[in-house]
């Protein structure tokens, strides 16, 4: 796979994250979501495969549990309280440091398509990119900040398209698809 | 209750047109997200025959290549055989040549034994002659 596409498919899942994070119809968001699923098996597999497909949607159901409060502590704000937290923050280690949650979360969105290891061995590099992306597109964010209008939504646009392109392009160099 | 007690113009529920309406939005939703996922690995389908096809033909024309490289070397192959069997044909020749320089140097040497046999012959002829002659 050549680095222009792999570029191309990761500013393209940098896109389809911010669209699934915004406030479009629950069609486009769906479908988004599903979209970004199927170009990361199709990156880690380096060739059309129909299981793509399959990954969308393995991709949707891992977007499911919320990180709205790891995230809205890794954003600044004040820690939640104890009745706020996210359902999956079960241990002390996930409600107070925040950086290893979102870690955790990224590789719980990723977990889905081990489903797919049969057919497609290279998705084991989906969770791990994730769990890398998440914190990583998070601390660029926090870097970011000085530059970001909160209220329009920018910090928005920085954290979902930096993620969403981020693990794109480590999925691809992980599973060893990029023809430099 | 009283919103489930109430009917809508032709006395049907209206929770319960509330939910068909829910259930619908949702279908649709769905019918319509597939339909795009679908669509878009259709898309990536006949990119990815595209580039196969583009690969096979890279494939060909570098085999073709391969081809034209391998008939030159059995080409030369064949060269260096032919050379070696004119060696060998010339090691034949000249070894059948010593063998005949061999015989000659034989029949030579016998040739001057024999000669020499008369030389000597004719010298005791030619001495008893003299001596008799003396």
């Amino acid at each position: 796979m050549s680095i222009t596409l792999v570029v191309v498919a990761a500013v393209a899942c940098g896109i389809f994250d911010r669209v699934r994070g915004s406030d479009a119809g629950s069609t486009i968001r769906a479908l988004c979501t599903v979209l970004a699923g199927n170009v990361l098996v199709l990156l880690a597999a380096g060739e059309y495969t129909p299981f793509a497909l399959v990954g969308g949607f393995l991709w949707w159901l891992g977007e499911k549990p919320g990180w709205g409060t790891p995230m809205g502590m890794y954003a600044g704000y004040d820690p939640a309280p104890t009745n706020s937290y996210e359902k999956w923050q079960v241990t002390d280690a996930l409600k107070k440091n925040y950086r290893l949650a979102v870690a955790v979360r990224g590789l719980m969105w990723g977990a889905p398509m081990l489903v797919l290891y049969h057919w497609v061995p290279q998705v084991v590099v989906i969770p791990l990119a994730m769990a890398v992306a998440f914190p990583a597109a998070c601390e660029f964010g926090q870097l970011q900040r000085k530059h970001i209008d909160f209220k329009k939504g920018d910090y928005h646009w920085v954290t979902e398209f930096t993620r969403g392109a981020m693990c794109a392009g480590l999925v691809a160099l992980l599973s060893q698809q990029v023809v430099w | 209750m009283a919103a489930v007690k109430s009917t809508s113009y032709h006395g049907e529920d209206r929770r319960l047109v509330s939910i068909e309406r829910e259930v619908g939005n949702a279908v649709r939703k769905w019918v319509l997200v597939v339909i795009g996922a679908i669509a878009v690995n259709a898309g990536a389908f006949i990119w990815g025959a595209a580039t196969l096809h583009t690969t096979v033909n890279v494939h060909t024309v570098a085999l073709t290549s391969h081809e034209s490289q391998i008939r030159q070397i059995q080409a030369t192959q064949r060269t260096d055989v032919d050379a070696r069997r004119d060696f060998e044909l010339r090691d034949q020749r000249i070894a059948g040549l010593e063998r005949s320089l061999d015989r000659l140097d034989q029949s030579l040497n016998t040739l001057a034994g024999l000669l020499n046999g008369v030389a000597v012959d004719v010298a005791v002829i030619t001495g008893k002659k003299k001596d008799q002659g003396g």
